[in-house]
């Protein structure tokens, strides 16, 4: 057979199941030889293929039986039981989820001190009483048995006050020189707590770097707003005011800033109640099928980098029907665009008939000019404070890639000396052309604190385990500057996990 | 030419059918009978870590169940009670027992007590306790005579049939207020027209369909 196998090649077209195979390697011969695969017994001395068939079936067959015990189950009381608990009765605290520059209200619901249940908070603004799929996913997140449960330095196990030790010693070094040489990477945040810290941080070591990167942010809608109006601002949508929504590739429903709100607000606009309710009506300009496209009346199929041009040419659309898009001028004289004509006219149309009631979002994804373009064409329909608001950031620390490759530019040429890494796993999701992977490995020290022991982990000097949210006590805005508290449901579950908030 | 078969292997097919019956019929029953909870669970009495006795606490002694077992009006489960419960007469009442010892450790490291659990409902049903001691069913309904068990056994099958037995017709169990954790109260005389009188006016319906108590 094998034979057959390695010489078929005589004849015919050359079939190969195995790049193995094709290169007739020495390795792939001899496993052709060989009737079972390595790491198979073939029936040692002492025990027979028949053997253990006949052994296995008798335990099968006894094995039915042993069902028929009862399984032993222990009753577990509390030892002095807490005054507010009642077994079997769960309670219900209201905490926040900080996710990204986000902050999700949410309820939780604790048996006897464990949180089970994640919904979302009806008190709060942004949240509403519903919560998305990541607030969802989050309570898995804290029984996940892979989260780090140890100090690390270089991979082994070490413990918190050694750690502590060896950062304060370290830390002296830099108060001399105004922190010359020390450099933060930051996860972004919207929490009042954590600006204070860094602007202590920043008090004490002035000559300090500090870099915040997140993977999926919203840079490009503010660095597109501050384009279109000189000032960086957070666009507030409140998709119940609309009746016509434009999307460019956003999935507002579901991934973008806010989707809870917006799904909430959509369907509120969407909602017919009385007879003389009337729908929103949705265009959805997108790439790949999303949630946010599967609730579209008009959907058009577009590239993803062409949907600037669809944008460039529905400015210039609106500025011909006499709706004049500020900055229009820069996209040149305008002949004639490659997009179905009949679609983007009945768009502009609708747009138009709707002024003022209408909505153009754009997508994180697209670059920052498609935003500014967006904002522009909001504001020719008059819909700025109607459909949409611009607020502020205050103190929200925002991603920004040019910190980014800034810091990575100073570890390559020897000015980063200490690096601290607060959350996130930037090996692993920054872009490969940084190689912020051989960057980090210049840097004498490195501490990185993160829920997982990951790609990060395995390149710093020390890794220190994050607290979930459910475990630690904290802060976090919206935009609009509502403020929420994050209430701790239980002790972090892995002893040698600290908060982001530790004590200095 | 001589048959092949002596005469007497006619029979043979009938008897090997009998066999077979019987055989079939037996392992069922025996299936039926011995794995079901009228055999495996009825009287399962654990050994558990104190020899604590309700016959000396509940029957002699006269606590209420509702002093340790302080869930039950309004929780789904009734609860064991914390070792700071017996520690509350335990610090005075035979301090030294060597019976005691465990609740003792417990009492002063802080790791809980393990009781071993002899009431069980598979996790597919569900049983909630504060509806029924609302509905004014009684433990001894259900847990048969604590007051005079040295250790808890089982004392009712806890099968379906069972739960249904009584939801289909819970007249004889309901007890006028005041009785729940009375164990030897017995029905009166008008009994019958008391609990109809009461099913009536507080709308006591046991559910019967599945998603009741499979939800
Ligand atoms: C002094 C406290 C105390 C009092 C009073 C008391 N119990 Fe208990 N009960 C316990 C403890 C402790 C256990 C667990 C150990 C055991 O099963 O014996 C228990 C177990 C039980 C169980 C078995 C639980 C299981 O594992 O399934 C039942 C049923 C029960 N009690 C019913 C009663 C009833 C009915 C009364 C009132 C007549 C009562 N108890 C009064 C302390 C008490
Ligand atoms: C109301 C007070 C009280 C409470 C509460 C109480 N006990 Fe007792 N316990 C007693 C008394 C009284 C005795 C009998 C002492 C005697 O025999 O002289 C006793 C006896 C005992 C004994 C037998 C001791 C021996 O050496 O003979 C055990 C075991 C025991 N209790 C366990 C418990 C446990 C477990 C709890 C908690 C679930 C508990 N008790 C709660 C009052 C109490
Ligand atoms: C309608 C029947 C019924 C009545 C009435 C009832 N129980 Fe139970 N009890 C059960 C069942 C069924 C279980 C098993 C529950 C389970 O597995 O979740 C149980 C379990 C228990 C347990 C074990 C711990 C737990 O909470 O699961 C204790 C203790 C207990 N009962 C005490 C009481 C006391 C005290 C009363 C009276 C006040 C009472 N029960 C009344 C049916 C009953
Ligand atoms: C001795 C009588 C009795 C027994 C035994 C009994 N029940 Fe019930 N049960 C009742 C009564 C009475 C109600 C009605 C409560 C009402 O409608 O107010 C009830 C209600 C319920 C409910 C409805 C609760 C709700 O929230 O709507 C469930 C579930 C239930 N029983 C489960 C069980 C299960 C499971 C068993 C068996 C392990 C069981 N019961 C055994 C009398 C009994
Ligand atoms: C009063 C509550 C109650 C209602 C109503 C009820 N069940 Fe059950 N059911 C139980 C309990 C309790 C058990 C577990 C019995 C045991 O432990 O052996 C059970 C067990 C079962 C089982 C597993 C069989 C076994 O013996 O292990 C099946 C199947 C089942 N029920 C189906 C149903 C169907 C179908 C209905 C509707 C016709 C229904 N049940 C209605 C309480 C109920």
């Amino acid at each position: 057979m094998s034979k057959e196998l390695t010489n078929m090649s005589s004849t015919g077209k050359e079939y190969w199941r195995s790049l193995e195979q094709l290169a007739k390697t020495p390795e792939f011969e001899a496993f052709l030889h060989r009737e079972f695969p390595e790491g198979t017994a073939e029936g040692g001395a002492t025990f027979s293929r028949r053997n253990f068939l006949t052994l296995m079936g008798a335990s099968l067959a006894l094995a039915g039986l042993t069902s028929c015990r009862r399984p032993v189950e222990k009753i577990i009381p509390y030892v002095i039981a807490p005054e507010e608990i009642i077994p079997g009765i769960p309670l219900y605290y209201a905490t926040s989820m900080p996710f990204g520059t986000e902050a999700i209200g949410l309820v939780v619901e604790n048996h006897e001190g464990r949180p089970t249940k994640l919904e979302g908070n009806p008190k709060h603004p942004h949240s509403l009483g519903k919560a998305n799929t990541f607030a969802q996913a989050a309570i898995l997140d804290l029984y996940d048995p892979d989260r780090s449960q140890s100090v690390l330095y270089r991979g082994a196990e070490k413990s918190w006050s050694e750690f502590l030790t060896a950062w304060k010693a370290l830390i002296k070094e830099y108060e001399s020189s105004d922190g010359e040489g020390l450099a933060i990477l930051s996860e972004s945040f919207a929490s009042p707590t954590l600006a204070r810290l860094k602007k202590a941080f920043r008090q004490r070591f002035p000559k300090a770097r500090w870099a915040t990167y997140e993977p999926v942010s919203d840079e490009n809608i503010l660095s597109g707003v501050n384009i279109a109006v000189g000032e960086i601002c957070h666009p507030v949508y409140h998709f119940e005011e609309a009746r016509v929504i434009l999307s460019l590739d956003s999935d507002f429903l579901q991934l973008e800033h806010d989707n809870i709100r917006n799904a909430a607000g959509f369907a509120d606009g969407r909602r017919v109640i009385t007879q003389d309710d009337e729908m929103n009506r949705l265009y959805v300009v997108e790439s790949a099928m999303t949630i946010t496209g599967g609730m579209a009346d008009h959907r058009y199929r577009l590239q993803s980098r062409r949907i600037g041009a669809f944008t460039a040419a529905l400015a210039l659309e609106l500025t011909t029907r006499d709706v004049p898009v500020s900055g229009v001028e820069a996209l040149g004289a305008y002949t004639h665009h490659p997009f179905d004509e009949k679609w983007l006219g009945a768009l502009a149309d609708d747009l138009i008939r709707n002024a003022g009631r209408s909505l153009v979002v754009a997508g994180r994804r697209q670059p920052a000019e498609v935003h500014a373009l967006a904002l522009a064409i909001n504001s020719a329909l008059n819909n700025i404070n109607r459909t949409v608001e611009y607020y502020p950031p205050g103190d929200i620390e925002m991603s920004r890639q040019e910190d980014l490759i800034a810091l990575v530019q100073a570890a390559n040429s020897g000015d980063v000396t200490s690096l601290v890494i607060l959350g996130g796993n930037p090996v692993y999701n920054t872009p490969v052309d940084l190689a912020f992977k051989e960057a980090i490995d210049k840097i004498t020290h490195t501490v990185h604190l993160s829920t997982h022991v990951d790609e990060t982990s395995r390149h710093v000097e020390w890794h220190i385990p994050e607290a979930h949210f459910l475990e630690c006590w904290g802060d976090v805005h919206t935009p609009e500057g509502t403020l929420s508290i994050i209430q701790p449901q239980i002790e972090p579950l892995f002893g040698g996990a600290k908060r982001k908030y530790w004590p200095p | 030419m001589a048959q092949i078969f002596p005469e007497w292997t006619n029979k043979l097919p009938p008897i090997v059918a009998g066999i077979v019956i019987l055989v079939l019929v037996g392992t069922v029953g025996f299936f039926w009978y011995y794995g079901s909870p009228y055999y495996t669970d009825v009287g399962y009495r654990p050994e558990q870590p104190v020899p604590y006795s309700h016959k000396l606490h509940a029957g002699d002694l006269g606590l209420d169940c509702r002093y340790c077992h302080t869930g039950v009006e309004v929780s789904p489960v009734a609860g064991v009670p914390p070792t700071q419960t017996c520690m509350n007469c335990h610090v005075m009442v035979k301090p030294e027992s060597e019976k005691l010892k465990a609740i003792r450790k417990s009492w002063e490291t802080g790791e809980p007590m393990e009781w071993i659990r002899i009431h069980k409902v598979p996790d597919y049903a569900y049983f909630d306790h504060s509806i029924h001691i609302n509905s004014q069913i009684g433990c001894s309904s259900c847990h048969g005579r604590i007051d005079r068990m040295e250790v808890v056994s089982l004392a009712e099958p806890l099968s379906m049939k069972w739960c249904l037995n009584c939801h289909r017709n819970p007249a004889p169990y309901i007890r006028p207020p005041g009785n729940v954790t009375n164990m030897r109260w017995v029905p009166s005389k008008d009994q019958l027209a008391f609990a109809n009188r009461f099913i009536s006016e507080k709308k006591i319906d046991p559910p019967t369909d599945c998603t009741g108590c499979h939800r």
